[in-house]
C-alpha cells in the first residue's frame, strides 16, 4: 500500500506535473482523489472571477494621472536635494558674518584704539577660546601684523572719506582718472 | 499573463475630470522606437533620460498593475491608487532595478507591497453592488452575466477574507501565472512556504465559498 498524496504532491497534481506512479495512485485511491479533484475545483471558481473592466477612458485618465504625480514626485525630489546645500550654505554665511562682526576693524571704529601697542595676534588670540578653527584661521593669517599696521590702514581709510566729499566734480573727476591710471600700472 | 494594453491609445492628458498639474510637466509622446521596444530596452532608456520610455513602461503594465491591486482593494477608486503609487515607486527605485526577475514581476512585487501595506492600515472594503452586478461582455445573456459577476464578486470577496501572504500568494498564482519560485522572490519567502500557503489558500477559500 502506497503512502497518500502529500501537500506539494496535490498541488503538482493540479498542474500536471506529478510523475506517473504516484500518479497512479489516484486512481486507486479514493481520498487522493477527491481531493486533487476537490483543489481542482476551487482554482476553476477562482480562476474564472474576472476583475470588471473600467471605462476605456479610465487607461488613458491613468497614464496622465501617474504622469503628474511622477512629475510633482521628482520637482519635490529635487527641491529636497538642494535644501542641505542651501543650509549649509546659510550656515556659512553665518559664520563668516559672526567672524567679519568680531575683526578689530569694526571695533576699532567705535572704540577708541589701545594705548599700549600690542601685537595682533596676541590680542586676538587672547580675545577668543582655543576652540574655534575659523577664528584661529584670522589669529593665524593676522599673526604677521602690528597694532599700528592695521591701526595705519584704518586711519587712512576713516581720515580719506571727508577729504573725497570736498572736492568738486571737476576735481572728483580728475582724482577718478588719477586713481584709474595708478591701478593700470604693473606692479 | 496580462501584458500589453489594447487599449492603449497615446496620451489623451487633460481627459474628463483630470486636472491640470501644478509643475510643468513634459508631454512629449513616446516614439514608436520605443512602443515597440523590450521592457528592458525601455529600463535603459529610462535610466540614460528619456522619460517618456517610463510612460512606456505605464502603458503596458497599467492593466496587469491595476487587476493585481483590485484583488486586494476590492473597488475601483482605491485599485487606481493603489496602481498609481505602484508606478510612482517605480518610477523612484528603477535605478534599483537589477534586471534579475522580469520587469513584470518587479512592479507585481511593488504592487503586492503597495496593497498588503495599505490593507494593513484600513478596514477591508466590501464591493460596490456595481462592481458585482458588472456585466460580462462575454456572457451569452445578461441574464447569465449578472450571475457571472455575482459569483465573480463572491469570489473577489473571498479572497480578500484570505491572511495576506494566502492571499498575495493566490492572486500572483493563480491570476499572473508566476511560477512558485518567482512568487517567493516576489514575497521573500521560500518555495516550500509558497507552497504551502497556496494550499491553505485553496483550502480556506473552498470553505469560505461553500453557502
Amino acid at each position: 500500500m502506497t503512502t497518500h498524496l502529500t501537500q506539494d504532491e496535490q498541488l503538482a497534481a493540479l498542474d500536471g506535473a506529478l510523475d506517473s506512479v504516484r500518479m497512479a495512485h489516484t486512481q486507486t485511491c479514493d481520498a487522493c482523489r477527491d481531493a486533487v479533484e476537490e483543489l481542482r475545483g476551487v482554482l476553476a471558481r477562482v480562476a474564472d472571477a474576472d476583475v470588471p473592466e473600467p471605462s476605456p477612458l479610465f487607461w488613458d485618465h491613468f497614464s496622465a494621472r501617474v504622469k503628474q504625480a511622477t512629475a510633482v514626485d521628482d520637482a519635490s525630489r529635487r527641491t529636497w536635494n538642494w535644501r542641505p546645500w542651501l543650509a549649509a550654505a546659510t550656515a556659512l554665511t553665518a559664520l563668516v558674518l559672526v567672524v567679519v562682526m568680531r575683526l578689530p576693524h569694526v571695533t576699532q571704529t567705535r572704540v577708541p584704539a589701545p594705548a599700549q601697542p600690542a601685537d595682533v595676534a596676541t590680542t586676538l588670540a587672547s580675545a577668543d577660546s582655543p576652540d574655534n578653527e575659523p577664528w584661529s584661521a584670522v589669529v593665524q593669517a593676522a599673526s604677521g601684523l602690528s597694532a599700528d599696521d592695521v591701526q595705519s590702514a584704518l586711519s587712512l581709510s576713516a581720515d580719506a572719506s571727508p577729504l573725497v566729499e570736498d572736492l568738486s566734480p571737476a576735481e572728483r573727476a580728475a582724482f577718478v582718472r588719477l586713481l584709474h591710471a595708478e591701478m593700470e600700472r604693473p606692479q | 499573463m496580462h501584458h500589453g494594453d489594447s487599449t492603449a491609445a497615446g496620451w489623451a492628458p487633460w481627459a474628463v475630470g483630470m486636472t491640470r498639474p501644478e509643475a510643468p510637466v513634459s508631454m512629449t509622446a513616446p516614439t514608436e522606437d520605443l512602443r515597440a521596444a523590450a521592457d528592458e530596452v525601455l529600463v535603459r532608456e529610462f535610466l540614460a533620460g528619456r522619460r517618456e520610455a517610463f510612460d512606456v513602461i505605464v502603458e503596458r503594465h497599467r492593466r496587469s498593475i491595476y487587476q493585481l491591486c483590485y484583488r486586494f482593494a476590492g473597488n475601483h477608486e482605491d485599485a487606481a491608487d493603489l496602481a498609481q503609487d505602484t508606478f510612482v515607486r517605480a518610477f523612484r527605485g528603477l535605478k534599483n532595478f537589477k534586471g534579475q526577475s522580469s520587469l513584470a514581476t518587479w512592479l507585481y512585487r511593488i504592487g503586492v507591497n503597495v496593497s498588503l501595506n495599505r490593507a494593513a492600515s484600513r478596514k477591508p472594503a466590501s464591493e460596490p453592488i456595481d462592481a458585482a452586478q458588472h456585466v460580462d461582455a462575454e456572457a451569452v445573456s445578461p441574464l447569465d452575466a449578472i450571475v457571472r459577476g455575482e459569483h465573480a464578486a463572491r469570489v473577489r470577496a473571498a479572497i480578500r477574507q484570505l491572511p495576506p501572504k494566502q492571499r498575495a500568494t493566490l492572486i500572483l498564482r493563480v491570476y499572473h501565472e508566476l511560477p512558485h519560485e518567482e512568487i517567493a522572490r516576489t514575497l521573500g519567502s521560500t518555495v516550500g512556504a509558497v507552497k504551502a500557503n497556496f494550499f491553505h489558500a485553496l483550502g480556506n477559500l473552498r470553505r469560505l465559498m461553500t453557502p
